[in-house]
């Protein structure tokens, strides 16, 4: 078993009371971090807000079974990420493609330049390129998740992440290079 | 931080590792987002959660569990009957939390058959234990819905079986409360 000892966190434990004024203050503390989140991989603000809002209702609803096993970003951003995928299967936006080629995968040409990077150029470049791809790409860079971990969320193989990974990388560039040429 | 791809040096991965505070600036343009989610989670308040004693929440959960179990067992014993989805999925994916939900289901409902036989000597406080998880029928279908569309299924089948714990030292309680009933009452008798 494990012994290690767990620091508990006061607002937290509120909310498993049932305490509705501790979990508006969790909401304000987390809400733009797990939002940027949902936008990144559902694509568009209008769903992104109503998932948003199943997000802290489920965590809310399941705060109780949270041990701090990992932090609490993580925990509800998990929430968060299932409830997006689920939604974007839902809505048949989730295009799979059933000729994926796997043989390029990590070793895609890389045509990284001397490029100027801008936060804005990239995000729009992000939400631009194909949901199968920036899932990928977002999961990775921005959530911190592995390949392994990926391919279980997305239930894709290992192979497939990596092929996804890299051509996401590859079309995120290229578009970046596009924008700046017009900007 | 990021394993399994060898692209730290890559400028684009750096440039967003670095500056990762200005890619989570997003803010919803709705304004009664808040709102929303405060009338669904007040919701339950109002209605049969909330009012039960903290020993009956705990119960909610519990006879859910037995309920689970149960199925789990019959799962375990009877595969060529037709199962719950979600119970499937629970032995598939998860055997060793399915392992636990039966082992403390069975001492649940070992401890339920000897707080009944007692019971019949001590009906009104018998009668009460029973009548409050009557009421709580209700919340079990709720129960199973959440198992079947929350995702992280690891965190409820975890909570589930720390609530059958629970349940189980709740119901050694209940064993001992009429246990001593009956001892006083032989005592002034």
């Amino acid at each position: 078993m494990n012994s290690k000892l767990i620091v508990t966190d006061p607002l937290i434990e509120l909310c498993k009371e049932g305490d509705t004024k501790a979990f508006h203050q969790l909401y304000l503390q987390y809400s733009k971090r797990v939002y940027s989140t949902i936008v990144r991989i559902a694509g568009n603000r209008t769903d992104a807000e109503d998932l948003l809002q199943e997000t802290f209702v489920d965590a809310f609803k399941y705060i109780k079974t949270y041990n701090y096993q990992s932090h609490f970003s993580y925990w509800i951003k998990r929430i968060a990420i299932n409830n997006s995928i689920t939604h974007l299967r839902k809505k048949r936006e989730w295009v799979e493609f059933d000729n994926e080629h796997h043989d390029q995968g990590d070793e895609v040409v890389n045509t990284e330049q001397l490029q100027t990077y801008k936060v804005e150029i990239i995000k729009e470049a992000i939400k631009q390129i194909p949901l199968i791809y920036s899932t990928v790409f977002t999961l990775y860079v921005f959530e911190g998740y592995d390949q392994e971990e990926i391919a279980e969320i997305l239930d894709i193989s290992h192979n497939t992440v990596r092929t996804r990974y890299a051509r996401a990388k590859e079309k995120i560039r290229t578009l970046i290079n596009q924008m700046n040429c017009y900007a | 931080m990021h394993k399994g791809f060898q692209d730290k040096e890559d400028g684009l991965i750096r440039f967003i590792d670095q500056n990762r505070d200005e890619f989570d600036d997003e803010v919803p343009s709705a304004s009664d987002i808040w709102n929303k989610i405060e009338q669904r989670i007040d919701a339950p308040k109002k209605g049969v959660l909330i009012n039960f004693r903290p020993l009956l929440k705990y119960a909610a959960a519990a006879v859910f569990l037995m309920v689970f179990g149960a199925a789990v067992w019959i799962l375990i014993d009877n595969r060529k009957q037709p199962v719950d989805p979600a119970l499937s999925m629970v032995q598939k994916y998860y055997p060793d939390y399915a392992d636990q939900v039966v082992k403390f289901t069975n001492i649940v409902e070992k401890r339920q058959e000897e707080l009944k036989k007692i019971g019949t000597k001590a009906p009104g406080i018998y009668k009460n234990f029973t009548t409050d998880l009557d009421e709580l029928d209700s919340v079990n279908s709720a129960l199973k819905k959440d198992l079947n569309t929350y995702p992280n299924k690891e965190d409820v089948l975890i909570a589930l079986i720390e609530n059958l714990k629970m349940q189980a030292d709740v119901l050694n309680q209940q064993l001992h409360i009429i246990r001593n009933l009956k001892k006083d009452s032989h005592e002034i008798h």
